[in-house]
């Protein structure tokens, strides 16, 4: 058990820092352009998208303290990432649907990582293996939501949710 | 120079790769594993001069294997670097415990990664 309190991961700050570990992801190492975005820009950007959407999960632990983060984007989001990161030629194939979900799973995953060392760098937590769905629902702002984002015009939305002690065990990847 | 890439994403190892070829350094050989079971048995099996490892993954964490190398004492000369998500100062700290040469945040400029390697290579050749 650890002897340290965990950080509170859902202060007020923690969005601004959701957003801000958004931001050092995506421009370090995808070379992309980076915003917050307000509901109404969000939803305009959204409205744009076929219902081709991926969801990616990354579980984190430290002690009996246990949460999981959410990236939600478009399947062309992905796509463009994909490119900026491995110097892919877009006139090429299309990658095929491990390499995006690989691509969108460390996205979540440096996300994550990036979040938790802003909120509780005298903590280690432990993150699982990001888990990577389709879906063809777009994805719903609620009250877990920490950050809506526009990457090179594309949405992103992040959500987090606490699992509380008694879940922490069941997380996914642990 | 022979390195050994050790992260369970592709995609990471494919831009790392990629950030090596980009550099000037006497490079002879990259070779990837995905795990640290993975990257034992690629050590036992021929020479490595650099490992550059993740620490989240599945199978044999990157500290697993870091701790299993220096519990062999097999690999001396083997400089060790860390490219992780988890920046934390605990984090940080095992990792020095473990002779690990440097540590490099993940998310990374190229020109980050290049310096580390440029800085890596500098220790395997002295």
């Amino acid at each position: 058990m650890s002897s340290v309190k965990p950080p509170d991961l859902f202060s007020p700050d923690a969005g601004t820092q959701v957003a801000g570990a958004v931001v050092a992801v995506a421009e370090r190492s995808f070379f992309a352009d980076v915003q917050s975005c307000d509901r109404g820009r969000f939803d305009d950007l959204a409205a744009a998208i076929d219902d081709s959407w991926l969801v990616a999960m990354v579980h984190f632990r430290e002690g009996d303290f246990a949460g999981a983060l959410s990236c939600s984007l478009p399947q062309d989001l992905a796509r463009n990432l994909l490119d900026a990161f491995t110097g892919r030629d877009p006139q090429e194939p299309d990658p095929d649907r491990e390499a995006l979900f690989d691509l969108v799973g460390e996205l979540s995953n440096m996300i994550c990582g990036t979040w938790l060392t802003r909120m509780a760098m005298a903590q280690t937590f432990t993150l699982s293996r990001p888990v990577v769905e389709f879906t063809r629902s777009r994805p719903a702002v609620g009250e877990d939501t920490v950050a809506m984002m526009a990457i090179n015009d594309w949405p992103l939305l992040v959500s987090v949710a606490c699992l509380g002690e008694d879940s922490a065990a069941a997380a996914a990847g642990f | 120079m022979r390195i050994l890439i050790v992260d369970d994403s592709a995609m990471m190892r494919a831009l790392i790769k990629r950030v090596i070829g980009l550099t000037e350094l006497p490079v002879d050989e990259v070779v990837e594993a995905a795990n640290g079971a993975e990257a034992l048995r690629i050590l036992e099996s021929r020479e490595v001069d650099l490992l550059l490892t993740d620490v989240n993954m599945p199978g044999m964490t990157g500290v697993e294997l870091l701790r299993e190398i220096s519990r062999l004492r097999k690999w001396p000369h083997l400089v060790r670097v860390i490219i992780s998500t988890d920046g934390s100062a605990s984090r940080r700290d095992e990792a020095a415990e473990l002779d690990v040469r440097c540590y490099l945040e993940k998310p990374f400029s190229p020109e980050v990664l290049r310096n580390v390697l440029s800085q890596a290579a500098g220790s395997v050749q002295s």
